[in-house]
């Protein structure tokens, strides 16, 4: 019974209201009733009818009693936190537009130099076809970030984003407003997936502490981890190899690794030099975002007073339904 | 309470009474009465008064006969009262006040008739304090409906002691009027009647009208046992009104039945109101 009602999540609110239950074996056991004397009650017959009536007069009381002391305590039930295991992410793909993503890999063996952005885009198609159970969503930035499909499961929108991505990137990269719109879209949804941003970008940018601290914040909050596709340009610096102390700010791509790594959050970051260094670091990220998630639902528990208050209104009912029947005078009418 | 008058009532013996006092009773007690005894010797009593001429030239060997007669004598009434709580009952009437008249008429009309008349009332104990002696003076029915009526009915006494008051009683055959409402269970009823059965009983039932007749129609009641004998729920409706007077219509007849098994004369009922007119064609109807 004990795991019945735990599974159930069933309980009470204030036990100790249950002491009143004591109380019910008044009706059951009183004796002191008002009742017409009669010198001899052997005189008469013995009917089933009027022994039922009394014994539903005393239950009824009793119920009444035992039903307001239980409605008084509280009791719920379907309290449970429940847990959910997610299977697809929420992925927000965040593709950097910006006119450096013209230019082709720094990996420059290679004859057929596709554009970085021609190899991102294959690349993020192929995900985005092959990815069934998450839920997508899109910005591009460049100046300004740009929403282009918000999280859902429209994955066509997302492609027919990508595809619009043919014409051209231009102007700067404005990573921070970037990643700033895509985490705003997860705002106020549940998390049902593993949430992650991924940023498809080849160049950093300076961040003010002001931006740090507001985007710290922001992915503290809404729990996502990052990946960044680092596309590195011909001219590119690697993000493996730290520079001199003295030229750092000529290398934001490194401050902007170097905050992401304090960030606290799941961070990965792939240098891609080549196309097919896209491929395999979109294969690793689809392979570390399907990672089930494990999180608890707390179901909302259900209020069973009002069960236990209507008995009690009914078993009440019933006593003054008995009560008008009383015959208040002995006495033919 | 001096001027009150009890009701008075005419009862007859259907047996010849022992008893030395003059009265107005058929006796066994040759004298100088009315009631022709038979023919005896004239020297067993020798009053030329009674000769009988006709008798005397009758019989053989041929001597003078007189006529010789009862003498008439009174008897002692009794009124046994049985004082259980079932008789604080107050329906349509009040059982005590029934009580107090009943006795008072028996007792009047027992004076008014040259007879004494004693008291003797019994709830588990008999009542020493109700208890009155034969006599047969003046003002005693207005005493005793007095004494009556201040008296208290105990809480919760049966009436045990019913069977046991015959030894109050003189051992001659006298009239008892045993009054109550007779809710009393068959075996202490068997023994009161038994016990009682050397005398002239006339049981006097007394039953309210509202305990059988005048019930309410419909409606739940819960009823209490005066004595005791616990509660009992009641959904009062047509069959159950029904049943109930079939019930004291069956122990009207049981009473009847019982009475004659033991010797009594036949119950008077009495509902809610004592009418003397009806206890005489009553007595005399049965005697």
């Amino acid at each position: 019974m004990s795991e019945f009602l735990q599974s159930t999540g069933a309980g009470l609110h204030s036990p100790a209201w249950l002491f009143l239950l004591v109380l019910a074996l008044v009706p059951l056991m009183v004796r002191g009733h008002a009742a017409f004397p009669y010198p001899s009650v052997s005189r008469l017959p013995e009917d089933e009818l009027s022994v039922w009536i009394e014994r539903l007069w005393r239950w009824a009381g009793s119920l009444a009693i035992a039903t307001l002391a239980i409605a008084m305590s509280g009791p719920y039930w379907g309290e449970q936190r429940l847990e959910k295991v997610g299977r697809g992410a929420h992925v927000m793909i965040v593709l950097d537009r910006s006119a450096s993503m013209n230019d082709s890999f720094a990996d420059t063996a290679k004859s057929d130099s596709e554009s970085k952005m021609a190899a991102a885009r294959r690349v993020l198609q192929s995900f985005v076809s092959q990815s069934r159970e998450d839920l997508l969503g899109m910005v591009t930035f460049s100046t300004s970030p740009i929403l282009v499909a918000p999280l859902g499961g429209d994955r066509e929108a997302v492609l027919a984003a990508l595809r619009a991505t043919e014409a051209g990137g231009m102007g700067f990269t404005a990573v921070a407003r970037g990643l700033g719109m895509a985490l705003d879209y997860f705002e106020g949804r549940p998390v049902t997936g593993a949430r992650a941003i991924l940023l498809v970008s080849d160049g950093g940018a300076h961040l003010d502490v002001k931006t740090q601290d507001l985007l710290r914040e922001m992915f503290h909050r809404q729990g996502a981890s990052l990946y960044w596709v680092y596309l590195r340009s011909a001219n590119g610096a690697s993000l493996k190899d730290a520079p001199e102390d003295e030229n750092r700010d000529a290398f934001p791509e490194y401050q902007l690794h170097e905050y992401f790594q304090s960030l606290g959050v799941n961070y990965h970051v792939y240098e891609a030099e080549s196309p097919q260094a896209v491929e395999e670091a979109l294969a690793d990220i689809s392979r570390l975002k399907n990672q089930p998630v494990k999180y608890y639902e707390a179901a909302a528990r259900q209020d069973l007073s009002w069960v236990f208050y209507l008995i009690a209104l009914l078993c009440a009912a019933t006593l003054f339904a008995l009560h008008l029947t009383e015959v208040k005078k002995w006495r033919a009418v | 309470m001096t001027s009150f008058t009890p009701q008075e009532f005419y009862y007859r013996l259907h047996w010849r009474a022992r008893g030395a006092q003059p009265g107005a009773h058929a006796t066994r007690t040759p004298g100088s009465g009315a009631d022709f005894a038979g023919h005896v010797p004239f020297m067993d009593n020798p009053d030329p008064r009674r000769l009988d001429l006709r008798a005397s030239l009758r019989v053989i060997p041929r001597r003078y006969v007189v006529r010789s007669f009862y003498e008439r004598g009174a008897i002692v009434v009794y009124a046994l009262l049985d004082t259980s709580t079932s008789m604080r009952f107050a329906g349509n009437a009040e059982k005590k006040r029934l009580l107090a008249d009943i006795a008072a008429a028996i007792a009047w009309s027992a004076t008014r008739s040259g007879d004494a008349f004693s008291l003797v009332a019994c709830d588990d104990v008999v009542r020493q304090d109700l208890f009155s002696p034969p006599s047969a003076r003046r003002g005693l029915a207005q005493e005793v409906h007095k004494k009556i009526l201040a008296t208290d009915i105990g809480n919760n006494v049966g009436a045990q002691a019913l069977p046991y008051a015959t030894e109050q009683l003189r051992p001659s055959r006298s009239l008892i009027f045993l009054i109550s409402d007779f809710h009393l269970d068959e075996e202490l009823l068997t023994r009161t009647l038994s016990s009682f059965s050397a005398h002239d009983v006339v049981p006097v039932v007394l039953w309210d009208s509202s305990e059988y007749k005048d019930l309410p129609n419909w409606g739940w009641a819960r009823v209490r046992d005066m004595e005791g004998g616990g509660d009992r729920s009641l959904f009062l409706r047509r069959s159950l009104t029904q049943q109930i007077q079939q019930q004291y219509l069956q122990r009207k007849d049981d009473l009847k039945v019982l009475c004659r098994k033991f010797g009594a004369r036949a119950p008077f009922f009495v509902e809610d109101e004592f009418d003397a007119g009806l206890l005489t064609r009553h007595l005399l109807e049965a005697g």
